[in-house]
Formats: C-alpha cells, structure tokens, sequence
C-alpha cells in the first residue's frame, strides 16, 4: 500500500466533505475532475519513488468529480502524468489526508489549505490557465491559497 | 587634501573600484536585471520606450550594469513576459548597439543578460520546455515539454550565439540566469530534472547543461566576462527541490567551468515561501552570499535578494561577505538612489517598499511600473518629467496622505509655491494607520512618510497642520491661491449601515487605526478588505479574539496580487475566524448576528464591533469649493478609494502638470 493511500479509499467521508463544503465546488463545471494521490509510492524493489512520473505503475487515485448533480468522491486508476485523466491533481505525503479528513466535521478544506501551504500536499495542474478558467476552478483554487495569475514572493 | 565626497566616505567599501575579467567598474555597485519590462514589440525588438527607459538606468551610477534579460531561441521558448527582448537574430543589434552605448557613456561595465525561462516560459505558445514534464503548479504557467538531447544542444548553442551577439552589439560581457525558477534553475534541480540520461539524476548530471552553456558561452566569447545567476535556496526543498548544501554543489560546478561572477539568488516564482517580500527582514539571506564567498573567495559574489539598504551593504561589502551589491529594485525606486548617497544626500532616497507592483503586473502581463516611482517606464513621454513651470502658481493642497503630498512635492519642485492644510497633526493620512497596524515591515510604510516630510522641508512646501479644510477656510484665503488640489482621502462610509439595528455600537476602522479608538478582546470587523484584515491581524497578535464578516466569496480582494497570499496566511497562521459571503443582520451590546449566503443565522459574542468597509471618497469639498478658485483638482482616494499605488502616481501626475 502506498504512502497516504488508506485515507485515499475512505470514499463516504470525503463524500460528506463535499457535501458540507458543496458552496466552494459550485463554480465547477460538470466534467471537472481534482485527483489525489501519494506523493511517493512503493516500487518493486520497495523503495519510495515520486509518483509525479508520466508513467508509473497503476495505483488509486481519489477524484472528486463534478457532475449534474454536484460533486462525487470515486476512486480511479493513475497510471501517470501523462493519462491521469483529471484536471488538477494533489500528490500527498504520508499524513496529509488523513489529517484534513480528522477536520471533515469542521474546517477540512481549511486544513488542505494548511497542508499545502506547509508543503505536505502539491498542487500540480494537467490542464492550461484558460481550460481552468473555463471550467471554473478560479474560485476552488484560490479558496485553497493557490494564486490563480502567478505570484513572486 | 582628499576629493571623496561624504557619501564615498561613509560607505567607502561600496565606492571602492573593483574588476571584472579586464574591465575595471568605478564602484562595487552592479545594477540587476532583476525584473523584465514588458515595454517591447510582441516580436522581441526593443521599443523607445524601451530606450528612454535604459538611458535613465544608464545614468545610475552603478559601476556595472546589467541589461534584463533577452530570451535567446527563434521560437519563443525561452520567453517568460509577452513583451520582453529578444537576441536570437541580429536583427535586433542596432537597439542592443545604443543600450550598450548608453551604458558605456554612463561610465559603467556592460552586462547583458541571457534569459531562458525554461519553465516559465512559452508564453505566446502553448508549452513550455523543461529538462522532465513536471506540471506545472501555477496555473499561469504553460504545460511542459520535455527537451530532447538534440534540444538541449540547440539551447546551449542559442545560448552562445546569442552571447556573441551581445558582445558584438558592444556589451561587456553576458549572464545567464536560473532566477527564479527558469531553465538553468529546472536543469539543475531535482524537483523539475526527472532525467534518467546524462543530464539528470545525479547532481554532476543535473549541472551538466549549466557546464555546457558555461563552456559555450566562455568559447564564443572568450575575452569577455561571464555572469552566473545560482539559487543559494530554490525554497523548493519541501516539494523535492534542492536544499542549501546541493545548491553550493552546483555553484562549485560553475566555479570550476571558470565563471567569471556568480550572483547569488534566493527563490523560484512558485516557491510557497517569501523571498523578496515586504514580510522578509532586509539582510535576512546575506548569509547565502557569505556563504558562497567563503566557499569560492576567488570568485566574484554579487548579492542582493532583500537588501535594499546601502549602509547594510557596504558593511557586508567591508566583511568580504560578498564582492558587489546586486542592486535593482531599489533603483527602480530611485534612480538617483547611489548618486544621493555618493553626495551625503541620503536622507533624500525613496526607497523600495518592497510592494512587488512591479512583479504584480507582470503576471497580468502588463508592464511593470513600481508605487514608490510614478515616471517609471514613461520615461520617453515628457509629461512625466518634472519641468519647469511656465506660470508659478500659489498651490493649496487639502490633505497630506500620500497622494496629496506626492502632488505638493512635485509641485514644489516645478517651482509652484505649495502650502499643505492637513486636519490631523503630521504628514501620512491613512498610511499611518496602515503602518501602526502592519505585521510585515511598518519601517517601509513609514519610510514613505519620511521621504515627504524630509522633502517637504528642503523644497520649502508650507505644512498647515490641525487645520480642517472647508468653506470658512477658503473663504479666509479667497484671491491667495491659483490652484486646489483636493486630496482628502476616503474614509468608513457609515452610511451604509443606516438600516442596521444598531449600528450606533459600529466603531469606525479608521479610528481603531489611529489609535483614538481601543477595542474589547472579542471583535467583529466587517469587511475583509485590506484595511479590515490589517486591524483584525494586529489585534489578533495583541491577543484579541477575532472574526471577519466579508460578504464576498474571498478576503483580500483590494490587496496587491503579490501580497494577497501574505494576509491569507497570516489569517490562517493567527487563527482568525472568516465568515465569508456572509452580512451583519444586527449589532447588540455583546454580540453580532450574521446570515451567510444560505440564509443562516449566527450569533457572534463581541465587545467591539469595527467597521471596516465599505470606504466612501470624501468628494464634498468639490462641491464647496467650486467658484471659489480658478482651478480645482482631485486626486488619489479622494476620486476614488483604492490605495497607495494610485495616490503616490496620481498627485505625481497632477503635480507634473499643474
């Protein structure tokens, strides 16, 4: 099992995460598609590799999908940047998940903001600024502190 | 009998001649290329404007002086802004021609830099190249390609072809840049450089590329310098970038390939920490440049990530912490910054506030203009500069928040007699609440102030204080004055609130900031703007119990992009509550009720209740004083409420033209 992954599979809490926090997925358009999984995972000689790859072998990767009826916590396969199939991915390190799941009846995506902001969670986007735009994760992004237009500190 | 003017000696290391390769610089002051204009063609030929713009570099004092950074490859990889310089054709020599010599007539060492944004770059296409295809995690940025070998080889040779070209054009000698996050950075860290061949994994493979362009560039220009622009701290290290120690690494590597000055550098644009913020305390990276002069003290060390301050440099200087100040911001600034302190004119500089304008709107793919330096990047259009005027008037200015002062000072210097009417007691207006509450660095709002009080002296500008402007007074001086300049501000519009129960309980945000109000321990501020989150911040660290009513979807909406993140954070980090799109229904003697966008209610306890939007110009003096004198002006929050930027560039503008 992979780094993180056990909080990964926990699908009716996250469900409940998004039905308390349906206000800031409401820009979304259906079809919109964030995913998460372990930043690192196991390989075959059982040493930790980045799954940030265009190619790695097949693990689970929570996605919470937009359709007409809202949003919906699934499970899919990741095989890799290059087919990952959604739009915004969050790669995630051993503790992460399972603390902003601790916070699901209060603040959960207050601690994701937290946890990306202390490096514990990484945004990586799959999908151009104007397709982002378009498919309205200007508001879901920046809720999380992620500067939609660029930013230099 | 010694000819050293005051200033050369108080910062004599900082004077001191030095030498880079066989060109000898009159000072150890090197201008950085530290931000790219944004002023040129789409096709990367450089604009007059452009050129209006170097001549005042030029004319800097610097002993060395880099020219920002031209992309090098036909297609547009390379490049980072939609209007930056190119080189890749020598098409483009006659503008590089002139900027040289501009440079050279201005008594300084030439330096252009080669800029290849790697990651950040593509802007007019729809990728970018990169080592490895690693997402990007601004979504600003292009998606990656990864270059191939033949790729990389092409690059390298761009690179010094469009070194030699530089040298032709009759620069000195070229720098090639990893600041912040562009190609040399991507190749040489392990976060963006996932390469299993020779030019990845290892940290000798990840430098590789950097020890080929250094040894192509060095080949096709062997007589002239080259500059290294090397990360000390990516800042990328939690999200698997280097750390410190691997960063040296690379730096020995280029140590060994003989360049001729590494300038040391501090971040990447996507790094999640500060580098060259307000929040970030002046001198707080000098350790990495002293660093890299311990490691190669035979090698030139340039640095100056947040270091704005010349005495602070000349002593590192003195410490040999580091061979030349790197210096770029603080110039934009104020490009008479070293000619004031060669001159014992220090007191007289406008300093970088650290505001990041500049960067702010080159991510809106504007041109970078900076707050504390309105003629910044209009230097080719003569209404911007400061002449003579034609007819010498007698000024009044009401108000002496920044907008008023900029415009009295400006005046002043025209040669207008300027008196300023001010109902509080000293120069600042609403900068100095802003300043008392500022959790970053007050010193830099209050320098702002400092600079109009100093100003206002030499250049003779008559201070009225504790004198409210109305009609009684403007009848007083009916006939005196040619011109009024109403420059007010804006205040709490309290108005607003009129149907709420009660709203008499509502203290004004304004009063809290300069200190004629004192609340409880439990606040309510309404309104996540600037001027709500700066109260709520500070009474938060003193120890008050804070929330935020904000009826829209964000707090920080007002604030400067590049600053926006730093009041999230600090939100978060001071554990201040926000209600967002949420509204005050009313306001009892111990508590406030909201209702969110949903239609729920929620009962708030609260001692002190702070109104802190929204903010109204105060605009009924124009209607006072109408017929009452030839001319009358507005400017600055007066107009309209928005902030320092538009104050300090609106009473320059009016101030250049009255």
């Amino acid at each position: 099992m992979g780094v993180a992954a056990d909080a990964l599979l926990d699908l009716p809490a996250w469900q409940a995460i998004l039905d308390r926090e349906a206000g800031v997925f409401a820009e979304l358009a259906p079809g919109a598609s964030v995913g998460f999984v372990p930043r690192r995972v196991a390989g075959p000689d059982g040493a930790l590799r980045s799954s940030a790859m265009p190619s790695v072998a097949p693990l689970e990767m929570l996605a919470w999908e937009r359709d007409a009826g809202g949003m919906t916590a699934c499970l899919r396969s990741y095989r890799g940047l290059a087919d990952a199939g959604c739009d915004v991915l969050f790669f995630c390190e051993r503790g992460a998940l399972e603390a902003v799941l601790a916070r699901a009846g209060s603040d959960a995506l207050g601690e994701m903001k937290r946890r990306i902001r202390a490096g514990a969670i990484l945004l990586m986007v799959l999908r151009t600024r104007g397709e982002l735009r378009a498919r309205g994760y200007e508001d879901f992004l920046e809720s999380l502190g992620l500067p939609f237009m660029g930013a230099c500190r | 009998m010694s000819t050293q003017t005051t200033g050369e000696s108080r910062y004599a290391a900082l004077f001191r001649p030095g030498r880079i390769g066989r060109f000898e610089t009159r000072n150890l002051i090197k201008y950085g290329a530290c931000c790219v204009s944004n002023y040129n063609e789409r096709d990367g030929t450089i604009t007059e404007r452009e050129l209006a713009r170097t001549r005042v570099i030029a004319a800097t004092g610097c002993g060395m002086i880099t020219n920002q950074g031209a992309y090098p490859d036909p297609r547009g990889e390379g490049k980072a802004y939609f209007r930056q310089v190119a080189i890749f054709d020598d098409r483009f020599l006659p503008q590089f021609e002139q900027i040289a010599r501009a440079i050279h007539d201005g008594g300084a060492v030439a330096i252009q830099q080669i800029l290849h944004a790697g990651r950040y770059g593509g802007i007019d296409l729809g990728y970018c190249v990169q080592p490895s295809i690693v997402p990007q995690t601004l979504p600003h940025f292009r998606p990656p390609r990864e270059m191939s070998k033949e790729d990389i080889r092409q690059c390298v040779r761009e690179h010094a072809e469009a070194a030699a070209r530089a040298v032709r054009a009759g620069f000195d000698g070229t720098e090639v840049t990893s600041f912040m996050g562009y190609l040399l950075a991507n190749f040489n860290s392990k976060f963006t450089n996932q390469r299993s061949d020779e030019y990845g994994g290892s940290i000798r493979n990840r430098g590789r590329f950097m020890r080929e362009l250094i040894d192509a560039i060095k080949q096709a220009t062997p007589e002239h310098p080259l500059v290294i622009r090397l990360n000390g701290n990516e800042l990328m290290d939690q999200w698997g970038g280097n750390d410190e120690d691997e960063c040296f690494e690379l730096m020995a590597q280029a140590v060994e390939r003989g360049v001729d000055m590494i300038s040391v550098t501090v971040g990447w644009q996507e790094a999640p920490a500060s580098s060259i913020g307000r929040d970030v305390a002046p001198g707080h990276w000098n350790y990495l440049a002293a660093r890299a002069k311990r490691s190669f003290p035979d090698t030139l060390i340039a640095f100056g990530n947040r270091l704005p301050d010349p005495g602070m440099a000349n002593e590192c200087i003195a410490k040999r912490e580091f061979d030349y100040w790197e210096v770029c911001r603080p110039l934009l600034a104020d490009p008479e910054m070293v000619h004031k302190i060669r001159a014992g004119r220090g007191e007289e500089i406008r300093r970088c506030i650290g505001a990041l304008n500049c960067l702010s709107r080159l991510f809106r793919d504007l041109p970078y203009t900076c707050t504390m330096n309105p003629a910044l990047g209009h230097e080719v259009e003569p209404e911007y500069a400061i002449t003579p005027a034609a007819v010498k008037k007698k000024v009044m200015v009401i108000g002496a928040g920044p907008a008023g002062m900029e415009c009295a000072i400006t005046a002043a210097k025209r040669g207008h007699a300027v008196t300023v009417f001010e109902r509080g007691e000293r120069i600042g207006g609403s900068l100095l609440g802003y300043a008392a509450h500022d959790l970053a660095r007050p010193d830099d709002l209050l320098s702002v102030v400092r600079h109009y009080e100093i100003m206002a002296a030499k250049l003779g500008v008559e201070l009225r204080f504790n004198t409210e402007a109305n009609a009684k007074l403007m009848r007083s001086v009916l006939h005196q004055y040619d011109a009024c300049v109403v420059a007010a501000g804006a205040g709490i519009d309290l108005e607003a609130y009129a149907g709420l129960p009660g709203r008499e309980r509502l203290i004004d945000a304004l009063e809290v900031a300069r200190g004629r109000a004192t609340p409880g321990k439990r606040v309510v501020v309404i309104g996540g703007g600037k001027i709500g989150l700066t109260l709520a911040e500070s009474l938060r660290q003193g120890g008050a119990d804070v929330t935020i009513i904000e009826p829209s979807k964000r707090i920080a909406g007002d604030v400067m992009p590049s600053f926006k993140w730093r009041h999230t954070a600090w939100v978060e980090e001071l554990g201040i509550r926000t209600l967002l799109q949420s509204r005050v229904l009313r306001v009892d003697a111990d508590s406030v009720t909201v209702v969110d966008a949903k239609g729920v209610e929620t009962r708030l306890s609260a001692d002190s209740v702070i109104a802190a939007a929204p903010r109204k110009s105060r605009q009924a003096l124009f209607a006072e004083f109408e017929w009452m004198i030839d001319e009358l002006h507005g400017c600055g929050d007066a107009l309209i409420p928005r902030g320092l930027d538009a104050a300090i560039h609106e009473g320059y503008r009016l101030g250049a033209r009255l």
